[in-house]
């Protein structure tokens, strides 16, 4: 879980390099520093050797140039929300933080995009747009804290995925940082140049910081939706709240957003914000519509019949926004409700296809039987996107290590059903070597033949996305 | 050389075969977008046409897994009976393989974003001859690195896509296509910007000028209240409707046919909408030629225009793009080229 402090330290002369480029007051290196950034939202810790807080993107360009002719591994990071530890120094050396590089640089509603830095927080975006009308709609549970910057590395997804897609789907274009320094422009922001050359946006999507940094993005903006109708129906067994979603998909109903949570979410969200929640339910299916006015109330009418032929035991809707913001509180306080139950928490995020959901749910539940481990069961459940919270006391190492065999266990069942071991919370350090569980030996070359070109030296993010049999930085020098 | 391999054993026959002759391979739909008269020598091209077939169609997943020779007309079909669609018009001809290698944009770009954007996952040839498969039936995935868009608006330079996972929707109940009657390109310049600015949720907004007149043509899809709803909001905006046509999906195709299948009468031209208007504001349009302004795509199409609308468009910040060489000199392509095709053995026209 841990690796030791003082990873490698970096000489007076480096760290005077470093401090040239983004200043002294942004480039730390004292242990208080180190120790701050030496988390993410996963389990791991990992000491840089240096960090640095650039203001420009001239500045992160530099810093990039002279990682590349060093040889210093560079882990750029943003809020340090990752869940897979995506945004730990695995191998010391500079982690990049992009925190002073918040702006937002247009909002363009004839456009229909925002052009921002790669800094920018998610939340920060959707407050700015809100008065024009828009929203920006990839929103995930950490919206508050992450940044675009960190989005669009993890492809984030979020509540609304069912109906609005993901980051990727949001994204028109992007201004990179190659490993030599040099900026390039990617998508929309080559200006109408993009419809004769080769669109090269897709494969940084999702790329964990481990093939160039990301310093500005086209973003396309979305009206925000006139009208909403939010459900929440309670079931009297897990496995019908997940068949009342397959048959809503399956009857071509596209909610803008389907969540589930189990028993011991529902009993821990009462007992954290008391809003009412029935505690003694086995399942709570939260169910949004957005639009126009009119076209809701059939769908709505719809959805409530599926729920009750598949075993709802209740459900209501909420008559005021007011009701309605309780119930996305309560979605997005799960987290953190938690920690009444145990102090800490691996959490999954298996995807499946829609199908598969209810099997997937039970077999979840059969895995923590199995390991006597608590696994608090929300989803994404709309778009087949399970989050398993395991949760664990890190005093207790064999609690721990019981969660990881538990958390292999999903991973294959996934699979086994043609899903994937993560939907939007990346590979990081966390899967990777489950990687050759979904991926062939070709596919991972052919990855492989894809960071090596882009980062022949190893330097970007070094550990994360590929097995160690497939990473490059055998060639780097290290810190 | 066109091949049509029907299968994937085929395909790495005619691959190894292509290797050992030492000549490039091109990957290729219909080969619509195939100059063979040139160069001819150095290069097979493989169509992706034999590899038509339909893996399945999964209702209750919201999905069709498919070869990348099939048409999007052939898709439709195969289609209809579940009362899904996927929402990607274009030209109906076309194979799926050949149009994301070109990148189609779809008449519904504006709401629904690109072909690529809905596309699961996909099966595909590398440059060493090999299969690689990436993205799969699920919505969501973030498992390595997406090489789903590796295809995308390459020409068939970095991969050949041979199957593909769709993501599929319920066909809207209705789709209609409103066109308005405009009396000048001022104020239709004026009126497309309102239309987008107050967030009217179109899938698509064009200014047609030909021999019926200019007019501005909205498509709206989905349930029946909505769009009523829809319709009465534009009516008071821009009056009632010159003409009304219930099939949007024919009616764009139709006129798309002009964006992607251009010839040496139509000059397409791409930028922001802002430059788009731009060139709408200032154009002299008197009826003696035709154009077409999609914003969801960005693109401007001059039907044997005169030179000064072509002046006028590159002046409001267009760039050409019907005849123009593909570009794959810029330093992120050719580092991606020769990572994963060092010996070039993908050919780049």
């Amino acid at each position: 879980m841990s690796s030791p402090a003082g990873h490698g330290n970096f000489s007076p002369q480096s760290l005077k390099a470093l401090s040239d480029i983004v200043g002294p007051a942004f480039c730390r290196s004292q242990p208080i520093d180190l120790e701050l950034y030496s988390y993410d939202s996963s389990p791991f810790i990992h000491y840089p050797s240096v960090v640095v807080i650039p203001g420009q993107v001239e500045e992160m360009a530099e810093v990039v140039s002279l990682c590349r002719r060093h040889g210093w591994p560079l882990t750029c990071r943003g809020a340090g929300t990752s869940l897979s530890g995506g945004a730990v120094a695995h191998r010391g050396g500079v982690l990049m933080s992009t925190t002073r590089m918040n702006r937002l640089l247009e909002i363009d509603l004839l456009e229909e995009t925002a052009l921002v830095e790669s800094g920018l927080v998610n939340l920060d975006l959707q407050k700015a747009l809100a008065p024009f009308g828009y929203m920006f709609p990839p929103d995930p549970a950490s919206q508050k804290a992450s940044t675009l910057g960190g989005n669009i590395a993890e492809n984030a997804g979020g509540i609304k995925g069912v109906k609005y897609g993901i980051t990727k789907h949001h994204v028109l274009g992007l201004e990179l940082i190659l490993d030599d320094g040099s900026l390039v422009k990617t998508g929309a922001l080559k200006k109408g140049f993009e419809f004769i050359a080769p669109d090269l946006t897709g494969i940084f999507l999702a790329s964990e910081g481990t093939l160039a940094l990301v310093a500005r993005a086209l973003l396309k903006i979305t009206p925000l939706p006139k009208s909403y109708k939010t459900l929440s129906v309670v079931f009297d067994s897990l496995l019908k709240s997940g068949q009342a979603v397959s048959a809503i998909i399956a009857q071509g109903i596209i909610p803008t957003a389907l969540e589930i949570m189990d028993r011991r979410l529902i009993a821990a969200l009462e007992d954290y914000l008391r809003l009412g929640f029935p505690v003694g339910a086995e399942a709570m299916l939260l169910i949004e519509l957005d639009g126009l006015g009119p076209e809701l109330d059939p769908q709505l009418a719809k959805i409530k019949d599926i729920c009750f032929r598949s075993g709802a035991v209740s459900l209501e809707e909420a008559e005021t926004a007011e009701d309605r913001e309780k119930l996305w509180l309560a979605r997005r306080s799960g987290n953190g409700a938690l920690g009444r139950i145990k102090p800490s928490t691996i959490v999954q995020d298996v995807t499946v296809p829609i199908v598969h959901l209810s099997k997937m749910l039970s077999l979840v539940q059969e895995v923590a039987d199995r390991h006597q481990i608590i696994i608090v069961q929300m989803a994404h459940a709309g778009d087949g996107n399970l989050h398993p919270h395991l949760l664990f006391d890190p005093s207790d190492g064999q609690e721990y290590l019981r969660c990881l065999k538990a958390s292999a266990e999903i991973f294959a069942a996934a699979l086994k059903v043609g899903g994937t071991i993560t939907g939007e919370h990346g590979i990081g350090l966390e899967k990777v070597t489950f990687m050759t569980d979904e991926f062939t030996k070709v596919e991972l070359d052919f990855m492989a033949a894809i960071k090596s070109g882009l980062d022949p030296t190893g330097i970007f993010n070094p550990d994360k996305v590929l097995p160690q049999k497939w990473q490059a930085y055998r060639k780097a020098k290290g810190s | 050389m066109v091949v049509k391999p029907k299968s994937h054993g085929q395909l790495k026959i005619v691959y190894l075969e292509a290797k050992s002759a030492g000549k490039s391979i091109l990957p290729c739909g219909l080969g619509h977008n195939l100059n063979l008269s040139t160069d001819h020598d150095r290069f097979v091209a493989i169509s992706s046409r034999g590899l038509n077939q339909i893996e399945s169609i999964e209702p209750d997943n919201l999905l069709a897994e498919v070869g990348a020779g099939l048409t999007l007309s052939e898709l439709e079909k195969a289609l209809a009976p579940t009362g899904l669609y996927w929402p990607i018009t274009g030209p109906y001809e076309r194979t799926l393989g050949g149009l994301m290698g070109q990148g189609l944009l779809g008449a519904e770009t504006m709401a629904k974003g690109t072909m690529v954007d809905w596309i699961l996952g996909t099966t595909m040839m590398n440059p060493a001859g090999e299969i690689v498969k990436s993205g799969g039936r699920t919505l969501k995935n973030v498992s390595g690195y997406d090489l789903t868009r590796l295809a995308w608006r390459a020409r068939g330079s970095l991969v050949m896509n041979l199957s593909f996972i769709l993501k599929l929707l319920p066909k809207p109940k209705i789709c209609p296509v409103m066109e308005f009657s405009i009396k000048s390109l001022k104020l239709a310049a004026s009126h497309m910007e309102t239309i987008i600015k107050e967030g009217f949720g179109v899938q698509n907004l064009r200014l047609i000028g030909d021999d019926k007149g200019l007019r501005i043509c909205l498509w709206l899809t989905g349930f029946v209240e909505y769009v009523s709803a829809q319709e009465e909001k534009l009516k008071s905006l821009l009056k009632d409707p010159s003409d009304l046509f219930e099939d949007g999906f024919e009616y764009f195709n139709h006129v798309d046919a002009i964006f992607n299948l251009p010839n040496e009468k139509i000059k397409i031209f791409a930028g922001s909408r802002k430059n788009l208007l731009e060139t709408v504001r200032n154009l002299s349009w008197i009826g003696d030629h035709h154009f077409v302004v999609d914003l969801g795509s960005g693109r401007l199409a001059l039907i044997s225009s005169p030179k000064s609308s072509e002046d006028l468009a590159f002046e409001s910040g267009l760039v050409l793009i019907s005849g123009q060489v593909f570009q794959t000199s810029g330093p992120l392509f050719r580092r991606l080229k020769t990572a994963i095709d060092p010996k070039g053995l993908f050919a780049t026209l």
